[in-house]
C-alpha cells in the first residue's frame, strides 16, 4: 500500500478511474431524472471535474471529461453519437472555462463564481456545437437567453456540492 | 488562488456581480427573441449529411404531416391548423425532440441523433439567397 502511494503516477491514474467512474454514474444517474424542460440536466458530474481541478489540475479534469463521455456514452446507447459529440464539447469547454476562471479571476471570484462560468462556457459549447452540426441557418441561439439563466442555479447547485467535497477533503 | 482559498470561500462580492451581469444579459436576450422578427415564409426540412433529403415548403402540408428519412430511420413532424410544429415520431433513443412539443415560428425544431432539422424561414433568408 505504501507502495502505491508513493508512486504518484499511478495514483494519479488510479484516481482518474475513480473520479471518472463517479462522474459518469453521476451523468448517468441524472438522465433519466424528470426534468423541467426536456434538454435541462443539473450537469451533476462537473462536480467531479471542478474537484479535479482545485484538487489535482486542469490536464487531469481534462481527463476526467474525456473518460466520463466515453463511460457513459454505451450506458446511455449514444457511444460516437452526435449528443455525445455535444455533450463532449460542453464539458471540455466547461473545464476550460473554469480553469480559466481560477487562473484570472481566483483571487476575487468564488467557487459559486468559477462554476457558473464554467456553466455557462457548458451550455455556449453545446449550443455552438449543435449550430455547427445541424447548419449554419439552424436558429439554435434562441435559447441562450434561457440557457443563461439556467447556469446560474445549475452552477450554484454545483459549486456548493463541490465545495463541501473539498472541504471534506482538505 | 491557492486550493485552500476555494475550500474556504464559496461566494465573494465578484459571484454576485457576475450573476447580476448574466441576468441582465439573460433578460435582454430573452426580451430580444420576443419581439416578433420577420415575416414567416415557409419551412425547411433538412437531414444533416443528405442534402438530396431537403425539402422546402411554403406553407402548412395539407395533411399536417411530412414523413422525413432521417440518419436512423423516419421521423414524423406534424403541424396544427395554427401553424405550430412537432416532431410527432421519431426513432431516436432519448425522444427529447418529441418531449420540446409544438413550436410556434420563428425559431425550429431538430433531432439530433436523426439528424433531422425543422427551421422556419424569414424573409430576409430569402433575400440573402437571391442577392448574393
Amino acid at each position: 500500500m505504501r507502495r502505491f502511494i508513493a508512486n504518484s503516477r499511478l495514483n494519479d491514474v488510479v484516481m482518474l478511474g475513480v473520479l471518472s467512474a463517479v462522474a459518469a454514474s453521476l451523468q448517468m444517474l441524472e438522465a433519466p431524472l424528470p426534468r423541467l424542460l426536456p434538454w435541462l440536466k443539473p450537469g451533476l458530474s462537473n462536480v467531479v471535474v471542478l474537484f479535479g481541478i482545485v484538487r489535482f489540475s486542469p490536464m487531469f479534469a481534462l481527463g476526467i471529461v474525456i473518460v466520463r463521455s466515453i463511460l457513459s456514452g454505451p450506458a446511455l446507447g449514444m457511444l460516437f453519437s452526435p449528443p455525445q459529440l455535444i455533450g463532449l464539447a460542453g464539458g471540455v469547454a466547461a473545464a476550460l472555462a473554469m480553469t480559466l476562471a481560477m487562473r484570472l479571476g481566483g483571487s476575487f471570484l468564488g467557487l459559486a463564481g468559477i462554476s457558473i462560468l464554467g456553466a455557462v462556457a457548458n451550455n455556449l459549447a453545446q449550443l455552438g456545437t449543435v449550430s455547427i452540426w445541424a447548419g449554419s441557418l439552424f436558429p439554435v441561439w434562441f435559447q441562450l437567453g434561457l440557457m443563461i439563466f439556467v447556469s446560474i442555479p445549475s452552477g450554484l447547485l454545483v459549486a456548493g456540492t463541490a465545495h463541501e467535497l473539498i472541504r471534506r477533503t482538505l | 488562488m491557492e486550493e485552500g482559498d476555494l475550500g474556504r470561500r464559496f461566494f465573494t462580492f465578484a459571484d454576485g456581480i457576475l450573476i447580476a451581469i448574466l441576468v441582465v444579459i439573460g433578460i435582454a436576450l430573452c426580451f430580444r427573441e420576443s419581439i416578433p422578427s420577420e415575416k414567416l415564409n415557409g419551412y425547411r426540412i433538412s437531414v444533416v449529411g443528405h442534402p438530396e433529403r431537403e425539402l422546402f415548403l411554403i406553407n402548412r402540408p395539407p395533411s399536417g404531416l411530412v414523413s422525413v428519412a432521417g440518419i436512423l430511420g423516419n421521423s414524423i413532424v406534424e403541424w396544427d391548423a395554427q401553424g405550430r410544429f412537432r416532431i410527432a415520431s421519431s426513432p431516436c433513443p432519448n425522444k427529447l425532440c418529441i418531449q420540446m412539443g409544438w413550436v410556434s415560428p420563428p425559431p425550429g425544431v431538430c433531432c439530433i441523433p436523426n439528424g433531422v432539422v425543422v427551421e422556419c424561414q424569414g424573409s430576409d433568408w430569402y433575400f440573402d439567397g437571391e442577392t448574393k
